[in-house]
């Protein structure tokens, strides 16, 4: 199986970077995410773990998170 | 040592501008500013409102003096990248204070796209008109409007930011920002939601 390479600085003053190596429907989800937030690579990961770090806060904080569907039926969303 | 920027402000009595300092992360001793010197006067002002608007005095309601800055920190000390928050000191003294959230907002004037939502930004209650006492600085809100759109374009979210107004600072970003108002939100309040898009901000921004 071919690895794709994307690299990412991180935006801090002193940058540093990172290869990750990621199938290539991994990548292929990565580019259809990024055209679709019209965000480059870096920019969508970097939001990527922000989204991460925040909901990983506030689940250790003891909050549920829940989806909302049209009929504003809310389902709990697991997190392993 | 925290990273900071040269900033310049508009000193009222002064009239000319002076120098400060734009300050990344708001620190123990902005929140003990906040504590000790804007909470007392903020809630002095609350209690003399309704006294001056029966006087006839045109003045905008204490919104905020119930804000806890010590615990909208503490969400950001447990995800901090989510998280954009600044103080702008002039003179070693707290005059503005805004947190930017980055990690759960998108745009309601582009769907699908990130924004920087402005959680929270207030001003030194010196700093606001209020009858019989001079402002102090001017300038502040805006000043603070234009790092969080910075922080925006840094995240490639191209200048978006959005946010919910206090009912006291409506006119403000209705009419004087002229951002894009999407009305009363039943979601969050009622309060009424703006947002500033690509080419608003650019705008702001050039005019500094």
């Amino acid at each position: 199986m071919a690895d794709n390479n994307l690299s990412i600085s991180h935006a801090n003053m002193s940058k540093r970077t990172m290869t990750l190596n990621l199938s290539p429907a991994e990548m292929d989800a990565i580019e259809e995410l990024c055209e679709k937030r019209q965000l480059t690579k870096t920019a969508l990961l970097r939001q990527c773990l922000r989204l991460y770090q925040v909901i990983e806060a506030r689940i250790d904080a003891g909050e549920k998170i829940f989806f909302e569907d049209k009929k504003k039926a809310k389902s709990e969303l697991m997190l392993l | 040592m925290r990273p900071s920027l040269p900033i310049e402000v508009f000193a009222v009595g002064e009239r000319k501008l002076v120098a400060g300092t734009l300050f990344f992360g708001i620190a123990e001793q902005n929140l003990e500013h906040y504590e000790q010197k804007w909470l007392p006067e903020l809630l002095k002002r609350r209690r003399e409102a309704s006294k001056l608007r029966k006087a006839g005095h045109e003045i905008a309601v204490v919104e905020d003096a119930h804000w806890d800055w010590a615990k909208k920190m503490l969400r950001e000390h447990r995800a901090p990248l989510g998280f954009r928050s600044c103080a702008l000191e002039v003179a070693e003294e707290t005059e503005g204070l805004m947190q930017v959230e980055l990690a759960t907002h998108r745009s309601r004037a582009n769907k699908n796209l990130n924004l920087a939502y402005v959680d929270y930004i207030s001003i030194a209650p010196w700093n606001r008109p209020w009858p019989g006492e001079p402002q102090h600085f001017k300038g502040i809100g805006s000043i603070l409007l234009r790092e969080a759109i910075r922080a925006s374009m840094d995240e490639g979210f191209r200048g978006r930011i959005g946010l919910h107004a206090l009912p006291g600072a409506v006119t403000w970003y209705h009419d004087k920002l002229k951002m894009k108002a999407f009305g009363a939100d039943p979601d969050y309040q009622g309060l009424h939601y703006f947002e500033f898009t690509e080419e608003q901000s650019k705008r702001f921004i050039d005019e500094k």
